[in-house]
């Protein structure tokens, strides 16, 4: 049931995740998710930037320039409506994949 | 601080990005790499430390540059982004989507017209095929127009298994049996047909009417268009001057007009009041007229048993199934045999029985099991017509994978590269529709141009169902197999088959030898329709070649009917004859000239006769032998020889001996080793007299060419019998047929202006007739088994065609090297043969099979005819070399020079 794409799916999950609340600049989205899991998921930023690009070329989300007080410009990302709509089922499957596993490996529900 | 963007311009190489594209990367991860720089630093980090520590971030640049920006991906997360957009999508973008799709598809189809044309064509003309044959089956067998629930109604008849006699009539009493089972059948009703003269002007017409029981209409669940049906009081004797008209007569010969309702028309000079016109779609082939049975109360009886004349129709009723009335009539004939009187015995004794079956397959007769055979040619066709398109679409699909590939990669997505070849198909059926229908109303027009006497008549009309359905499966099978190289192409093969040259590649490879085993399919499947056709080819040959025992050739025949009412009288009816021949005989051409009723290949009759000084034993049949009303010249007319005594005279009439002449069948049954002449013989009805035998004559085919029972004929003189006012007029002439008609319908109005011949055709044409289901079978079998190697040989040439483009580059390598022409031609015939061989090999075994299906049905051809085979396999085989010819000449033209560059 599940496409072996699935795992290989999962950054592009988390970074949509982490859009869903507000929209963050790149470096942040690395750093939250490196400090929301206690430091077990560490994205690079060589291996991160790829899958915003993707993301964005797919628009799910959305980059724009925004100027900070006179300091170089961060280039932040937005979840588009098509993003949303996405990362809804995508979550919904990722839950259900992980109730799988579980239920074969043994563990707790996620 | 480091210079971060100049760092990451120094590492990044985007070779495919425009330069503002490559400015915003930059700038964003060089500003990323400074927020980590600057967060190292907060942690307390030396700047060298910090510097370090941001570099971490990206090690490996190149792959960084492969994926920014990204090309499209196909992974999940693609697909499902799909389904997304397509839910976003608006129905005027789905709509714009598609036009796009079908311009784009038509484009592409017209590029390559030779492909398109050959799959439209081969398409359709397999569909239409399909259609005309299911079409004429099932306005034939499953659902006859006019009939309402046709498979609900029964016809009767009765066999006499012991006298091997069958007879499609019954006698009223087996109509009271099945009238009277009420739980049973719904409605029950007989009938049998008449001849009307119809008078308006100096040329009376001939009407073919029915005259039937008032329940007739009731059985086939029909109401009249206009006006009523007939009362059970009309049908009485003399009180059964009413008439209904069919709606072709009503048209022909009053113009439509509502009015003709109770106006009072002429018939064999009696007056009919018109009563009811029956509606367009209740129409029995060439029945004009509808009248009252009207037999006398007193013929229904059980005594009227064994006098089988009427047709018989019920229809079962509703909640009874078929086998259940089956089952019932089948109790009927019980009943009879358990009868303790005569008819009890005769029945036993002779093995009597009543049968039944479905009326439509009563209609089509002997047509039921030739439709059927076609059904499987045709389906074979099909199956051919299947195997080249998805050939075809194979090839294209293949030859278009680097293109595929290349779209792929440059970001077309999964679901628009399948959707626009889903287009490219749909667009071909479409096409393969519109050709399927001109090929179905052509068909069908040729089919019953060829179709024997008993289907014309009959309308047969397009089954759009079965278009839609064949449409289906022919549109399927291109879709499946134009789909599997475009699905192929998706999954992760891209490279492979964007650096496949033009050599073999194990795609290409993959492709041929699938092609090739379609091919190969389809020259088996041809060579089973070919050696089908053969085997019902020869057959039909060896049954026209059947000897008749009577010299057809040259004698032309015609049906009079003299109305009863005027040519009562005996004398009446010898003084026609006489006239009728002796105008004939003054003729000049005409050879000899004769009356007889029925004559060989027109109508049966026979009867029980006894033998003067024999008592036939219980428990043995009664003699019985086929019934022949013949004038004196009827021997000579027909050239059978007489053996023995001698034949009739103009002195034989009924003031004289009464005489009968026998054939050698009837005296080696019942006179072995025994001379018959001067024996007496009577026939079992009550008015008959003892007749002398006065002669033998040779024994004919009276009825069919494949399977003569072999019964004998006892022939009467017409002049000393009181006989039926229908008969035939034969006469042997040198004129032709059409002078030869002539005279025949001259010769009648000199003896009666009144009366008119009708059903003028040769005894050759009737004797051939008789085989005319069989040769419209093998005439269309033909026209399949053409359309089969056909394709066959399309397909053929196709892969021998692809094979020569993919080996050019070989091939000019061999010229160049010095090989010759003609080995050059070898070589590639050789792979096309070799799928032919397998193909015929294959075939043979499928024909081996079908022949042994099929035995039944063959005329003194074994079904495994090694000249048949032979004959099927050098066509085939020759075909087949043509369809290789054209493309391996092709490849002894190569230059190589030209080869070398080719790619």
């Amino acid at each position: 049931m599940f496409n072996r794409e699935l795992k290989k799916g999962s950054p592009e999950l988390l970074v949509l995740a982490l859009l869903e609340e507000e929209d963050r600049h790149g470096y942040e989205i690395g750093k939250l998710i490196e400090t929301r899991s206690a430091g077990r998921l560490q994205f690079r930023i060589g291996s991160l930037y790829p899958v915003l690009c993707r993301l964005e070329e797919k628009e799910l989300i959305k980059g724009r320039w925004v100027e900070h007080g006179g300091g170089p410009r961060r280039r932040y990302y937005h979840l588009t409506a098509l993003g949303r709509a996405f990362l809804k089922r995508e979550r919904d499957t990722w839950a259900a994949y992980v109730a799988a596993v579980n239920q074969i490996i043994g563990g707790h529900h996620a | 601080m480091p210079d971060w963007r100049l760092y990451v311009r120094q590492n990044l190489k985007l070779s495919h990005a425009t330069p503002q594209d490559e400015a915003d990367v930059v700038e964003d991860i060089a500003r990323q790499l400074e927020d980590a720089y600057l967060e190292a630093l907060n942690q307390g980090l030396s700047p060298e430390e910090a510097e370090e520590e941001a570099k971490l971030h990206i090690t490996d640049w190149n792959e960084l540059s492969r994926t920014v920006p990204p090309s499209k991906g196909y992974g999940v997360l693609h697909s499902a982004l799909q389904k997304e957009r397509r839910q976003h999508m608006s129905i005027v973008d789905w709509i714009d989507s598609l036009i796009r799709d079908v311009r784009y598809a038509t484009r592409r189809l017209r590029r390559s017209l030779g492909f398109t044309v050959v799959a439209v064509l081969t398409l359709g003309l397999g569909i239409g095929g399909n259609t005309v044959i299911f079409s004429a089956i099932n306005s034939l067998l499953l659902n006859p127009a006019g009939l309402k629930d046709g498979n609900r109604i029964l016809a009767f008849g009765v066999i006499y298994e012991k006298l091997n006699v069958k007879s499609t009539t019954v006698s009223p009493a087996e109509f009271l049996d099945v009238r009277d089972s009420k739980e049973v059948f719904s409605a029950a009703a007989m009938g049998t047909s008449g001849n009307y003269n119809y008078t308006v002007t100096d040329f009376p017409e001939r009407l073919l009417g029915e005259r039937v029981t008032p329940e007739w209409f009731d059985v086939f669940g029909v109401k009249p268009m206009l006006g009523r049906l007939f009362t059970a009081e009309e049908d009485k004797p003399n009180v059964n001057r009413v008439v209904i008209l069919d709606y072709g007569a009503w048209q022909r010969l009053f113009g439509g007009d509502a009015s003709v309702i109770n106006r009072t028309i002429e018939l064999n000079q009696q007056p009919y009041k018109v009563i009811g016109i029956m509606g367009p779609e209740f129409r029995r082939r060439d029945v004009n007229l509808w009248t009252p049975l009207a037999l006398p109360p007193t013929a229904y009886t059980p005594r009227s048993r064994f006098n089988e004349s009427y047709d018989l129709v019920a229809r079962i009723k509703p909640g009874v199934s078929l086998e259940q009335a089956m089952a019932h009539v089948r109790l009927l004939t019980e009943r009879v045999h358990q009868d303790s009187d005569v008819a009890g015995r005769l029945a036993r004794d002779n093995g009597w029985s009543i049968t039944a079956q479905l009326y439509p397959e009563s209609i089509a007769g002997d047509l039921k099991s030739p439709m059927f055979v076609l059904m499987g040619a045709v389906g074979f066709v099909l199956l051919i017509a299947c195997a080249n398109v998805a050939g075809l679409m194979l090839a294209r699909a293949v030859g278009q994978t680097r293109e595929l590939a290349v779209r792929g990669a440059l970001g077309a997505s999964r679901w628009l590269l399948i959707r626009q070849t889903l287009t490219e198909c749909l667009l071909i059926a479409l096409g393969g529709l519109v050709v399927a229908m001109f090929t179905a109303d052509a068909g069908i027009r040729v089919l019953l141009a060829l179709a024997p006497q008993n289907l014309r008549g009959i309308s047969i009309s397009v089954d759009a169902t079965v278009m839609a359905f064949t449409a289906v499966i022919g549109v399927g099978a291109g879709v499946i197999f134009g789909l599997i190289p475009a699905l192929q192409t998706m999954n992760g093969q891209k490279m492979e088959f964007i650096k496949e040259g033009g050599r073999f590649g194990t795609a290409t490879r993959r492709q041929l030898r699938l092609r090739s085993v379609l091919v190969t399919l389809e020259i088996a499947l041809a060579l089973v329709l070919i050696v089908g056709t053969g085997l019902f080819a020869r057959s039909l040959s060896n049954l026209e070649g059947v000897d008749t025992g009577f010299d057809a050739k040259g004698v032309m025949t015609g049906m009079v009917a003299l109305p009863p009412p005027l040519y009562r009288e005996p004398d009446k009816q010898r003084a026609f004859h006489q006239s009728v021949l002796e105008r004939l005989a003054n003729i000049p051409g005409v050879l000899t000239a004769a009356t007889g009723i029925p004559i060989p290949f027109v109508g049966d009759a026979g009867g029980a006769f006894a033998i003067e000084g024999m008592t036939s034993q219980p428990g043995q049949p009664a003699p019985q032998g086929r019934l022949r009303v013949i004038s004196p010249d009827y021997f000579a007319t027909l050239r059978i020889p007489l053996l023995r005594g001698r034949t009739f005279t103009n002195q034989d009439t009924a003031n004289t001996e009464p005489v009968v002449i026998i054939d050698e069948n009837l005296a080696n049954q019942y006179w072995p080793n025994q001379d018959p002449i001067g024996k007496r013989i009577r026939r079992t009805t009550s008015t008959a007299q003892w007749t002398t035998i006065v002669g033998i004559v040779r024994h004919i085919k009276h009825n069919e060419l494949a399977a003569d029972s072999g019964k004998g004929v006892h022939y009467y003189p017409v002049y000393q019998t009181p006989q039926a006012t229908t008969f035939a007029v034969l006469a042997r002439t040198t004129l032709g047929s059409a002078k030869a008609s002539d005279a025949i319908r001259e010769a009648i109005r000199t003896a009666d202006p009144g009366q008119s011949v009708f059903e003028l055709r040769t005894l050759e044409d009737r004797v051939l007739d008789s085989v005319g289901s069989r040769r419209f079978a093998v005439q269309l079998m033909a026209i399949f088994a053409a359309l089969g190697s056909f394709m066959a040989a399309i397909g053929l040439y196709g892969v021998i065609s692809y094979v020569v483009a993919q080996r050019t580059h070989e091939i000019g390598i061999r010229v160049a090297l010095g090989a010759r022409g003609i080995q050059i031609l070898g070589l590639i015939v050789r792979q096309g043969m070799r799928m032919t061989m397998a193909g015929i090999i294959l075939g043979s075994i499928g024909a081996l099979v079908m022949a042994k299906l099929l035995s039944s049905q063959l005329f003194q051809v074994r079904s495994f005819d090694p000249a048949t085979f032979a004959l099927t396999a050098v066509i085939v085989s020759i075909v087949a070399l043509l369809a290789c010819i054209i493309p391996a000449r092709r490849a002894t033209n190569i230059d190589p020079l030209d080869a070398c560059r080719y790619e």
